[in-house]
This record gives C-alpha cells, structure tokens and sequence, in this order.
C-alpha cells in the first residue's frame, strides 16, 4: 500500500505556539511543542489513521496538512510541491484538492447557513459553475452522503447529529478532493450513529478513490478504515506501519498500552489505559530523552538519557518504524 | 510588578505625547490666529506690520518647527502667556486646577460610596422591589443631561427657594469654611447624581457575580452570618473590577465637571478650557487641554496600581496564553 | 454577550421576543419613542391645525403661559413652545441615530477586523480604543466643534451652508461613539474566529474577507444591534450638551440642545422653558437605555441577569 506515488509528504515537521502576555508588546513566555520532527508519506488512495491521546497534536497536524497553520519548521509536500512556499493561485488551488472533516459537527457549520448553502460554499469560494450548475452538484453530492434532497432548506440545528456530519462531509466532497482530512469526525457522535458515519467515509472512498488521514484518540475505531497508522506521542511520531502489523506485532510500549485497551469483543467491560498510569507529558516542557519514559513500563536509563530515534527493525514488516531503543526486543508476537 | 509600573508609565508618556502633537495641530485649526486678533484690536496695524509680528512670534514656520518651539519652551518651564487673563498660563492654572480637584475629588467619594451602598443592597435584595427601585433610579441617573439637571437645581435651589448661591465660589468680600461650602453644594450634588448611577450598576454586577462564586457559597454553608460574607468575602472580590471602571470613568466625571462648572461660573479647569477654547486664548487651551489629558492618564495609571494590588491572582509576571 | 448572542440560531427569534416581552420597562420604551417619533414627525401637520409655526415671532406674546392657542406657552420671542420641541426633536432624533449608526458602522469595521485577524493588530486597535476611551472627551470634542472649516480647506459652499453644523456633529459625535460597538464585536469576532466553521471554510480556501462577511458578520447581529441601542442614549447626550454650549446644531435650526441655551439666561422667569426640552432629552435617552438593556436580556440570555 505504501508504495504507491506519494500524495503527500511530510518532512521535519515542527508547530510550536509561542505564548506571549496579551497586549502590544507583549513577552514571550515559552511555546508549546504541539509537533516535533515528524514525518510521513502517505501514498495516493491511502488511509493513514494517527492516533494519540488528547494534547498530543493531533490536530495540529490535521491543521498543518490543511494549511490552517503555518509550520515553525519543516516541509509539506503536495504531489511534490512544497505547500508553504507555493505561490499564492497554487496554494489556493491545492486547498481545492485538500479538504477537512471537523469533529464538532455542530460548530464546524455555520449556523446561519442552511445546508444547501453550507454544502455549495467551496463552490462559491472557487468561482466553479453558475448558479444551475451549482444546484444540481449541491443535490448529487447531498444524495450521495445519504441526506435527503427535501431537508437541504434546513438550518443546522434542525439536524441531528449524524446529520450534520453529513453534510460536513458532503461540504469536504464536493469538490472532489483527492485528500480528506478528518479530524476525529466519530467521536462526537452517538454510538448508534459513529458506524453509520464510518462506513459513509469507506464508501465514498470506494467510489471516488480518495485519500483520507483519519484522526482519532481511539485504536480500535480506526482498524477498519486505516491502512496505515501513525501513533503519535508528545508531538512526535513514536510508532508507525501497516495497521495490521501494528495490531500484530507493535514494536513500542507506548502503542501496546494502547492496543491492550481495545476492547476486545467478550472481553467485557472496558478498562481505559489499565496498563498506563501518570499523566500525559507537558507540551511546554516535554521530558528529556524518551518523552514517554516517565510512563513506560519498561524504562531504562538510557531512556532518560537518549531521545530514540524511528527506525525500521531488520525483522519488521516493510515500512513499520517504531521509536524505541529496544524496538527489537519488544515483539508482540 | 516594577517592570509593569515602568511599561504602564511609559505608555501614559507616550499618550501624553501623542497628544500634545494632536492638540497642538488642532488648536492652528481654531478659527482667527493670534495675529488675526491683534489686528482687530489695533485698527492701526498694517498687513506689512502683521507680517513682521508673524515672523516675530515664529508663526510664519511650518507647524513642526513651531510644534518644536514650543515643547522647548514647554520643557523648560515656560508655558506662554495667556491673552485673556493677562498673566502667565501655569498662573491661571493653578488656582483652578485645585478647584477642580476638590469639585472632582468630593464628587466622586460621595459617587461612589452611593454606588457602594445601593448596589450593595440591589445586589443582596436582587430582583425584589428594592432592586427595581435603585435600578430605575441608576438608569434615569446615567440617562439625566447634566446641563439640565444643573439648570434645574439652580432653579429649584437658587431661584425658587432661594437656599443655596447659583454661581461662583465665595460671597463677595470673601467668606469662611462654611460659605465657601454652601457654593460647592449645588455642582458637588450635580456632578454626583450623573456619575453615581452607572457606578451603581458595575457594583451591583460584580457583587452578583461574586455572590454566586463557590467560596462564597462555602462560606454561607460554614454558617457565617449574610453580613459577613458579603462583607468579608465578597467585597473585595467585587471590588477589583470596580475600581477599573471607576477610574475608566474619570475622563467621564471630568467632562461632566466642565458643563456643571462653566454652568455654575465655578472657576476650574473645565471652565477654564471651555473660556479658553472660547475666547481664542490659545497658549491657555492647549496647556489646559494637556493638563486634563494628564491628570485623567494619572487617574487610569493608580487604578490600574490599585487592580494589581487588590488582585493577589496578577503578579504581573504572566501566565499569557 | 459575546459567545451566546453569536450562536443564536435564526429560529430562537420567538424566544428572544418572549424574553423581551417579559422586560416590561423595554416594552413600554418602545411605546414611548414610537410616540416621540410619531409627534416630532408631525410636526408640520400641528402647524397646520394650530395655524401658526414654529419660526413664527410674535412679540406681544412673549413667555406667555400655556393656552390653546400655544399648548406649552411661548418663549422669549413669542414663538411657540410646543411646536419648537417638536421641530426640535426631529432633528435631535434624526442626529441621534445618524450618528448611531455611523459610530455602529465604524465600530463594527474596527471591532471586525481587529476582532479576526487578532493578534498585534488588535492589541494595537485595543490600546488605540483604550486610549479614546481615557481621554476627558467633552474638552476634545469642543475643540473639534471650534475647529475653522476653512483652515482644513473644506470649499466656503459647504462650510457656510446652512447644515453644516448636523454634518459636522453627526461626524464627531460618530469619531468617538464608536468604541463601545467596537470593543463588544471585536470581543464576539475573536471567539466567532475560533469556531470550527470558520477554520471550514479556511480550508475551503475562503479569503478573509469573505470569511468576515458570510460567517463572522451574520453571527454578530445581536451584539451590534444591542450595542447601537446602548449607545444611542450616549450619543444623543452628547449632542444635546455640545448644542447646549453652542458648538453642536446652530440655530435657527432648533434641538433640544440648543434650545436650552436660551432658556438658561431666563431660568429665573421662565423656568418652564428650561424644563421642557431637557425633559424630552431624559425621557428619549432613558428609553433608549431601557430598550437597550431589554434587547441584551432577549437577545443575549446568557448574559448576566440586569434587570430594571
Ligand atoms: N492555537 C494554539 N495556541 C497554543 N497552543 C495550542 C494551540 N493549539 C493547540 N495548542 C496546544 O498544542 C498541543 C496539541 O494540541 P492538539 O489540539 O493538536 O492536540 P490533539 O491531539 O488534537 O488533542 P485532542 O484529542 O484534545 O483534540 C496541546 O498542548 C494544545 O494545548
Ligand atoms: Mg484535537
């Protein structure tokens, strides 16, 4: 799967947000290193899944990747082309080709808009077709995320939302993107409703072959949409490979604590993090070393010493990395 | 904390600055120049003679220049001369300038310690009839033209029942303490009843707010008395916001004083600016424009002190986000 | 105000109005400035009846008392009393929402864009706000009254016309009302701006200003009309004490300012006609106030509770 042509790569990237006291000169007073040094590729027609628990910059990346942020360092490919040091028009025209799925799918719609206008706004930003031309691709996109013709004159909150989920995927589709990215767009959502969503992403995928970086907190929501999965801690990329091999065989502690609290069908009730205690680490002030060993079961000295680097073991599966100084020793299987 | 004292004090220079180029541009677009007046008051002088008193006073040079002189001058302790007093300016400032402090200053105590009062007792009786009452009370005092209500006082006071002198600061012949009172009552009582009313409403939100925070309740659940809580606990709470506006409020109280004391011919400042402007004396307005400016940046600096000082939270070394 | 007021949805307006209805002082400001409106406007039609206007000079009946002929008396100059309070507030009316809504116009752009693109920009904006606000106002705007037109180089026509003084109030009372409007929708802009739909429609590629003008704009209605009511009261406040002292609306053109220049030096013989104008000034400025806090409860019921 990875071996396709990349879509998308991402080289040494690097967020961090200044805090500054309010005012006119106001000083800085440290950053938060909300992502550091990551890469990736993700080949077209790939679903990438990152997972990570909360505060672990997640969503930065999704914001970096869709351009909402601009990067402190690194690069951002686009079938080539650095993204942030593209002219003008061909930003633009990547922002097209680029799309976005929110996980509030209440605040992720404006809610003086109904969902006609909500869904043929990138139509509008983008100058595509007149007005007939717009309706008819606001009707066909609307139909094919399951959301009835006859509700289009609606507000958001006359929606459910499931719904509204819709309809924010249908605003992400109808431009025909080649990448969405969906930034954990189950987890406001019912139970009930979050298979139904999940299964409308594979579909579309299906039909038009897109690509798709699915964020989520959650492992186990992901095993059945990612192809890849990248696991992301403290901003930076501790382990990633084919999602299966990663079920399979991971090769960092930080992951098998996460795969051990899937829950399992018959394994009765949940135990969240059993295996994990401490607290998630500071994003001003990130631990030395190994940014997860304050937590890991199996730290040791050089652990607190030596920041490991991602590399590929000589026994792993093709493209499965993990960064931790005793990847070889730890196989699941 | 220093480092913030320096910053803010820094900040009020420069405003003061800024100003004083604003003002200065402002007052060579008043009507007529000084040149002009002399001329109207000397039928004798020729064009010739008004272009040699122009090169002479330096008013012939771009305003910079002129703009220049005169801070040198300024900063040197040379104010100018004031036409319509016949004296140097800080001269005719001075005495005015502490009328207008006392106008200001017993104004605004009794202000706020009305507001202190009833916004209190509206914050403790919320949504009861006390509460309508020194609610409506407040919204007609915010909504009261101060011109009128002056006018109305004079005529009521001074005309009517004839308790209380209209205008001026002492009988004629000069009188005692209580004298001198009896002409600050009507503008003290005036200015007083247009300030007090939004006062009122900042302490009767802020003591809401407070009243309804967690330690306050925990207080109540302790068993300390009403009197207590709201005393101990919630004042000082409520007051940090208070004090802020207040002092927001006194370039407002100050714009109050200059309608209330040209109404009652009380010479202050605000009287002497509004004559200045008036009767074309532009040395004396622009310094008492520039001394207003400076006394209301003043007033907003040791607020923004008394904030940090009652707020234990700030330490003015930050937490920004 | 800020985060309630912006996510309103269309449909809660039958709330809101429930809300408003139960604010009895705000209803009932209503019905006052209706009726205020209603008979400043028509005032010609008064004239009319009455056969007499309210230029009319008729000096054997100076300061006369209340009668049919004249139903709140007469002034100095014989004129009609009633009929002058209303031409009066006509143009005390009209000066004071002009001016409204030019401040409103002014504060919304400055509060918008300070409020979205954030960051220096706006503490700058802020301090500048600030600042304005700190100032003793009344001696500046008295300054700005006085200033020659002919020295900016205005052209004589227009300086010397005959309503020049309503331009030249409405502008400076706009120059220095805007900064309440600006610091609520700034203050609404800046949480709007973090809302995921607006972060949508980035993505999309929407440039700021149509992001300003299709989702940030929309969702400040409430706050702006809340704040414009509010600052009404202000601004008429300021325009009458300004023609109080001479420099606001000139006559012979009448507003209640201006009216109660004259009636200051009779304030010993007719102190009726001092009452009178300053009377109307309170009564409008009240109602707009009462109005004013009515809408914040209707519109904004997150806010905290201020009732009258
Ligand atoms: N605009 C910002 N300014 C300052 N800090 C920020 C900003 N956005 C995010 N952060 C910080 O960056 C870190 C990563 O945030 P991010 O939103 O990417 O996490 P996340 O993995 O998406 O978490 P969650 O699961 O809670 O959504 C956090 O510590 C967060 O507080
Ligand atoms: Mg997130």
């Amino acid at each position: 799967m990875s071996g396709g042509p990349a879509l998308i790569e991402v080289e040494g990237l690097t967020k961090r947000f200044e805090l500054r006291d309010p005012g006119l000169f106001g000083r800085s007073r440290g950053a938060v290193h909300a992502l550091t040094d990551v890469d990736l590729r993700i080949a077209r027609g790939e679903t990438l899944a990152v997972v990570g628990e909360s505060g672990c910059g997640k969503s930065t990346l999704a914001k970096c990747l869709a351009q909402l942020h601009a990067p402190t360092a690194g690069a951002i490919r686009f079938e080539g082309e650095d993204i942030f040091r593209a002219p003008g028009p061909a930003r633009k025209a990547i922002r097209r080709r680029v799309q976005m799925v929110f996980q509030d799918p209440f605040g992720s719609l404006n809610p003086r808009m109904t969902a006609a206008e909500i869904i043929a706004e990138p139509l509008l930003i983008h100058r595509i077709g007149d007005a007939s031309e717009r309706n008819r691709r606001t009707a066909e996109t609307a139909s094919r995320v399951g959301l009835r013709a006859g509700d289009l004159g609606r507000y958001p909150h006359e929606f459910s939302g499931g719904q509204r989920q819709r309809i924010a995927i249908a605003r992400a589709a109808i431009l025909e993107p080649d990448l969405i990215i969906a930034d954990e767009p189950l987890s406001a959502l019912d139970v009930s409703v979050q298979s139904q969503i999940l299964n409308l992403f594979m579909e579309l995928r299906r039909q038009s072959g897109l690509t798709y970086v699915f964020i989520s907190h959650d492992l186990g929501a992901v095993r059945h949409i990612a192809d890849r999965i990248a696991v992301l801690y403290s901003g930076r990329i501790v382990e990633a490979g084919p999602a299966e091999t990663l079920f399979a065989a991971s090769r960092h502690p930080y992951t098998q604590s996460l795969i051990e609290a899937v829950p399992r069908p018959g394994a009765g009730k949940r135990l969240q993090w059993k295996t994990l205690g401490g607290d998630p680490p500071s994003a001003i002030d990130p631990p030395g070393g190994c940014a997860f060993h304050p937590r890991c079961p199996k730290v040791r000295d050089i652990c607190r010493r030596e920041r490991p680097r991602p590399a590929v073991q000589p026994d792993s599966a093709p493209g499965h990395a993990s960064a931790c100084h005793f990847a070889e020793e730890l196989n699941a299987t | 904390m220093a480092r913030y004292l320096l910053d803010r004090m820094v900040q009020s220079v420069a405003v003061l600055a800024i100003m004083s180029v604003v003002i200065f541009w402002l007052m060579g677009l008043m009507p007529g120049d000084p040149i002009d007046l002399m001329i109207s008051a000397d039928p004798r002088l020729t064009p010739e003679d008004a272009a040699r008193l122009r090169e002479l006073h330096g008013l012939d040079l771009p305003i910079s220049e002129r703009y220049l002189n005169w801070l040198t001058a300024a900063l040197s302790g040379n104010l100018g001369f004031s036409r319509l007093f016949a004296m140097p300016v800080l001269k005719a400032v001075l005495p005015a300038l502490g009328n207008t402090v006392l106008l200001l200053g017993i104004s605004f105590v009794l202000a706020v310690a009305i507001a202190f009062l009833s916004g209190i007792a509206a914050a403790m009786n919320q949504h009861r009839k006390l509460d309508y009452a020194i609610n409506l009370l407040a919204f007609a005092a915010i909504s009261i033209p101060s011109f009128w209500l002056a006018l109305m006082m004079i005529s009521l006071f001074s005309v009517t029942l004839g308790w209380l002198p209209a205008s001026g600061t002492e009988s004629v012949g000069g009188g005692g303490f209580l004298d001198k009172a009896r002409f600050l009552v009507l503008p003290v009582l005036t200015l007083t009843i247009v300030s007090f009313g939004s006062h009122t409403r900042f302490v009767r939100a802020s003591m809401i707010e407070t009243l309804r925070q967690d330690y306050i309740r925990t207080a109540r659940a302790k068993g300390a008395g009403e009197g207590r809580v709201v005393f101990r606990h919630a004042l000082r709470n409520a007051l940090i916001p208070v004090v802020t506006i207040l002092a927001l409020d006194f370039g407002f109280l100050f714009s109050g004083a200059l309608i209330i004391e040209t109404i009652f011919a009380y010479p202050g400042m605000g009287k002497l600016i509004f004559d200045a402007i008036m009767g074309n004396d532009y040395n004396l307005a622009l310094v008492t424009l520039l001394f207003a400016t400076a006394l209301t940046l003043f007033c907003n600096l040791a607020a923004d002190l008394a904030y940090a000082w009652l707020d234990p939270r700030i330490s003015y070394t930050g937490d920004g986000a | 105000m800020t985060a309630a007021a912006a996510a309103a949805p269309a449909s809660s307006a039958r709330h809101a109005w429930r809300r408003f209805a139960r604010h009895r002082l705000a209803v009932a400001s209503v019905l006052v400035l209706a009726l205020l409106c209603l008979l400043a406007f028509s005032a010609p039609l008064f004239e009319l009846a009455l056969g007499t206007d309210s230029e009319r000079v008729n000096l054997f009946s100076r300061l006369a008392p209340p009668s049919a002929q004249a139903l709140l008396g007469t002034d100095e100059l014989g004129r009609d009393m009633f009929l002058r309070l209303l031409e009066g507030g006509q143009v005390s009316l009209l000066v004071g929402l002009t001016a409204a809504v030019a401040a409103a116009v002014i504060g919304t752009f400055i509060g918008l864009v300070a409020g979205y693109f954030g960051g220096r920009f706006d503490a700058f904006l802020m301090r500048f706000t600030d600042g304005i606000i700190a100032l003793p106002l009344l001696p500046l705007l008295i300054v700005l009254a006085a200033i020659d037109l002919d020295k900016l180089g205005i052209p004589a026509a227009i300086a010397n016309s005959e309503n020049i003084s309503l331009y030249r109030i409405i502008l400076i009372v706009a120059l220095v009302g805007w900064t309440t409007v600006a610091r609520l929708v700034r203050g609404a802009a800046l949480s709007i701006r973090e809302r995921e739909y607006v972060q949508a429609a980035k993505v999309q590629g929407a440039g700021s200003w149509r992001i300003m003008r299709v989702h940030i704009l929309p969702n400040l209605i409430s706050p702006i009309i809340v704040a414009t009511t509010l600052s009404v009261g202000n601004i008429i406040l300021l325009e009458s004490v300004l023609s109080f002292l001479g420099l606001g609306i000139q006559p012979p053109i009448p507003s209640w300012g201006n009216l109660l220049t004259n009636a200051q030096a009779l304030i010993s013989t007719a102190p009726l006609l001092a009452f009178y104008p300053g009377f109307l000034i309170l009564l409008t400025v009240l109602a707009f106030n009462f109005l004013g806090d009515g809408l914040q409860d209707a519109l904004d019921p997150r806010a905290v509770r201020r009732r009258a």
